[in-house]
Parts: C-alpha cells; sequence; structure tokens
C-alpha cells in the first residue's frame, strides 16, 4: 500500500497542477528509462511509447488503488505498450534480465555480470526509489556532494538531510537486498 | 586500508542515470498534460451536468441552462507578452492562451504584462504555464512578481508550485522553484504562501525555503545578485513627455533602491525637465546613463540608493 502515491494520484483527479508536475517530473524520466531499453535503445519509440503510458494511465487513474507503488502501477502499463509496440513491428522483443523472475537477483555481486548491466539495474533500482531519494544518493555518492550541499540544494535543514540520505540509504540497501534474495530463491526452487 | 561503503561503490561504478532530451520531455509533458487537464474538465464537467439533471426534474428551464455549460477551446487569457531577451519565438504583443505554457531557454527571460496590470518576469531556464490572467502555474525555474502601483486588496498574482501557491498582496516577490523546494524572497509589501492548507506569510525584507516535507526556513532576504537578473528583462517606459522624476523614479523601483537628490532644488528641477525620445530596445543601465547624459545631471548606484547630482 503506497498511501503518498494514492495521494499524488487523489491530488491529480481533483485538478491540482502541482501533482501532475510531481507526478511527470519524477516519474517520466525513469518511465523513459524503462521503455528505451526495452525497445532497442530506440529513443523515438521509447517517446511514443512514455506518452502513451502516461496518457493511458491518467485515463485510468482513478483506479488506482495504491496496492502497488505509482511507478510499479505505470511500469504495468508501459509493458503493454512496448508489447504493441513489438506487434506493430512484427518484430522479436528485447528481453531483459530482469523481466525474468528466475534471473532478477542479477544484481548479486558474485554473479557474473556485465559491468554496464550491473549499471543499469542499479539505475533500474534508484529509478523505483521516490524521486528525492535518488536524487539524494546521487548528489552524494556520485557527485560527491556534502550533506550541507544536499540541504542547500533539498531546501531543507543539514539535520533533515542527513535524516533523507539515511532513509534513502536503508531504502536502497533494502531494494538490493530484495533482489538477492529473489535471486537465492529462484535458485533454489 | 580502508574499505569502501558497499553503496557508495555501487552507485559509484554505476555513475549518474542518463537524462532524457529536453525537447522530448517537452513534447511528452505537453501531450500528457493535455490529457490530464481534458480529463479533469470532463469530470468536473460530469459533476456540473449530474446536478442540472437532478435539478432539472424540478425545474426544466434550470436544465435547459446548463447547455451553456459545454467545453469551449482555450480563450485568451488576458495577459501579453510585454519584453523578450534572446528569443524569436514570442515576439511583444502576443497575447496568450489559458493553459498556455511559456519556457524560456538558457539565454532568454520573458516579461508578460499580466491582466490586472502585474509585470511578471520569467528568468533563464524556466516554464510558467497560464491558467488565468492572474494565475499561474511555475513548473520550474525563477519568476518575479511586480504589482506596480497595483492597489493592494485587488485581485492580485497567484503562483502555483509543486510545493505551494504563492499570492501577492500589492509587492514584488521572486519565486524560485527547484525539484527539491520552493524560495521565496519579498522585496516589498507582503505575499502569503498557501502550502497544503497553512498558510505562510512573508514581508518585505524576508525569505523563506520551503522543502517538500514542509519545513520551513525563514531569513532575511539577502540583497544578493539573486535580483539582478529582473532588470534585464524590465518592459521599457515611454519616456516621451515624461518628467524626468518619473522616469527616476522607475529606475529606483526596478533596481530595489531609494531615490536620493543631493539637494531639494535638485529635486525640483528633477520634476520639471520633459523628456522626448524612446528607451525601447535599450538595457536597463544603457537607458538610466542615455537619459541622464541628456539632462546634464549626474548619478550615481549606491548600496541601497539612486543619488541623483548636479554636475
Amino acid at each position: 500500500m503506497s498511501a503518498a502515491d494514492l495521494e499524488l494520484a487523489r491530488r491529480m483527479l481533483a485538478g491540482d497542477e502541482r501533482a501532475f508536475t510531481e507526478m511527470f517530473d519524477g516519474y517520466f524520466p525513469g518511465l523513459y528509462r524503462f521503455a528505451l531499453a526495452r525497445v532497442g535503445r530506440d529513443e523515438d519509440a521509447a517517446e511514443e511509447i512514455v506518452q502513451a503510458t502516461l496518457v493511458a494511465a491518467i485515463r485510468k487513474l482513478s483506479t488506482y488503488r495504491g496496492e502497488a507503488a505509482l511507478f510499479t502501477w505505470l511500469c504495468t502499463f508501459c509493458r503493454h505498450e512496448i508489447s504493441a509496440h513489438w506487434r506493430r513491428t512484427r518484430r522479436a522483443p528485447v528481453e531483459l534480465a530482469e523481466d525474468d523472475p528466475l534471473v532478477e537477483a542479477a544484481l548479486d555481486a558474485e554473479m557474473a555480470i556485465e559491468r554496464e548491466e550491473t549499471a543499469r539495474l542499479v539505475h533500474v533500482l534508484l529509478d523505483r526509489l521516490p524521486p528525492r531519494y535518488a536524487a539524494a544518493l546521487e548528489w552524494k555518492y556520485i557527485d560527491g556532494l556534502s550533506v550541507q550541499e544536499i540541504a542547500d540544494r533539498m531546501a531543507l535543514s543539514v539535520k533533515a538531510a542527513e535524516s533523507t540520505l539515511t532513509r534513502a540509504r536503508d531504502a536502497f540497501r533494502e531494494g538490493f537486498a530484495i533482489l538477492t534474495r529473489a535471486r537465492a530463491a529462484g535458485e533454489g526452487s | 586500508m580502508t574499505e569502501r561503503d558497499p553503496i557508495e561503490a555501487l552507485l559509484k561504478d554505476s555513475g549518474r542515470r542518463p537524462g532524457v532530451d529536453s525537447e522530448r520531455t517537452r513534447r511528452v509533458r505537453d501531450a500528457v498534460w493535455r490529457e490530464w487537464r481534458d480529463g479533469v474538465a470532463r469530470r468536473k464537467g460530469r459533476r456540473v451536468l449530474w446536478a442540472a439533471g437532478l435539478a432539472a426534474a424540478i425545474v426544466v428551464a434550470f436544465a435547459l441552462g446548463t447547455i451553456g455549460l459545454r467545453e469551449a477551446g482555450p480563450s485568451p487569457a488576458g495577459v501579453r507578452v510585454d519584453r523578450v531577451t534572446g528569443m524569436d519565438s514570442l515576439p511583444p504583443g502576443t497575447e496568450l492562451l489559458q493553459g498556455q505554457r511559456v519556457a524560456t531557454g538558457p539565454s532568454e527571460r520573458v516579461a508578460l504584462r499580466a491582466a490586472g496590470g502585474h509585470s511578471v518576469r520569467l528568468d533563464l531556464m524556466t516554464a510558467l504555464r497560464v491558467v488565468s490572467g492572474t494565475s499561474f502555474v511555475l513548473e520550474r525555474g525563477a519568476v518575479y512578481v511586480d504589482s506596480g502601483e497595483h492597489a493592494p486588496g485587488g485581485p492580485g498574482i497567484r503562483i502555483e508550485t509543486p510545493f505551494g501557491a504563492i499570492e501577492d498582496r500589492g509587492t514584488r516577490f521572486l519565486v524560485q522553484l527547484a525539484t527539491t523546494g520552493l524560495s521565496v524572497r519579498v522585496r516589498e509589501g507582503e505575499v502569503s504562501v498557501d502550502d497544503r492548507g497553512r498558510r505562510i506569510a512573508i514581508v518585505a525584507g524576508e525569505a523563506v525555503r520551503i522543502d517538500p516535507s514542509g519545513e520551513v526556513e525563514r531569513s532575511i532576504a539577502p540583497d544578493d545578485p539573486a535580483w539582478d537578473w529582473v532588470r534585464d528583462v524590465a518592459p521599457a517606459i515611454a519616456i516621451e513627455g515624461r518628467a524626468l522624476g518619473e522616469f527616476l523614479d522607475w529606475a529606483a523601483r526596478e533596481r530595489g533602491v531609494a531615490l536620493r537628490f543631493e539637494s531639494p532644488s535638485l529635486a525640483e528641477k528633477a520634476r520639471g525637465i520633459e523628456l522626448r525620445g524612446s528607451i525601447e530596445g535599450m538595457t536597463f543601465d544603457e537607458a538610466v546613463d542615455s537619459v541622464l547624459a541628456t539632462t546634464g545631471l549626474r548619478h550615481r548606484w549606491e548600496r541601497e540608493a539612486l543619488v541623483v547630482s548636479a554636475p
């Protein structure tokens, strides 16, 4: 159950412009990357698919009940649009490791995953986090910003920024652990 | 040897997530926004028509009145483009429609004249959507509002942002929006920020930052370069036939400082000098320098004043 996502959907249904901006800015880039990876890096196709995805999702927004995170729910629409794309083009779809439950734990360091694929999966994981968590992690560990600088960017106090960073790390660690456990379960079965 | 933090190592090795081309983002955003807006309007229309249908059971004439509730296309918002810098696609005088989005690039600024006469100025890399003649949605960047001589208590400007809606009460203020927070600085008068039902009042000289969790930081508005860009796109006033004193009042106001004459007689003289010509197309500094040069008076900018002196 995602109360924050449900509230965001409710505000969008009520016509709140801020909610629309929050949804679009928070989820469009991740959704685009989700589609891009599945259409053989065809940027025009990804754009078309994500636009169709968001339009379809907005039409069905009143049916969103918050059972899954909003991004997960949007990905369901996106998968449908990607399938339609491959049907239209009469070509074989791109198959990705993380779409197969048995190899969903491909993030496990013991597996011989190509470096690029690992990076892509980390990006997938970041896209699944709340946008401000992902931004905080990137600023801290990729851009090397100090907590003070992160606080400035997020318009937060240093204490609040530290707290956000801690929650972001926990969420990242938890996401990573889920992938690892899923892999172990796949191997054991 | 220090062991690397595994999260840091994983993120560092993976690098930043690839971004999405801004033009693609704009295209998709516009298309999705239209669909969302239409959906909201349809739902509201259905609610209105349902209520009208119920009333029709009692008074038929009332139901006939609802025929006029059909949606119309976008209509003019009463907002026009006043001045642009670095942009060809939106010439001054252009009338904007309700729902229209104005976006500036890395070298573009735009000044709009809102329905109530307010000056609404967009900084570089800013996107603003026109909701009505006095209501706007700031999607990114920074916007400056100057209500000019607009009387407090009249219809003010409303700027909606993801972090709250700002309403002016006869004032000049600057709103800067980042993905992770909102900053509001007030130069004159007072504004209020409606943050999810909570009202935050900000008076002249104050600055407030609001983060996504609603945390508020209040401070003294610094007199820093954050204000400077608003002059770059300040709509030029018509000087033909105008008294020098009026022009100096305008210049001081745009700069956010007081106007000071070195002697009372000089103030009297400035009120009596009638200007000729035009400052159209000049930058703010060029306009002030040019006009003062024709009057034989000198001027200098001090920290808090425009000082006019005799030669």
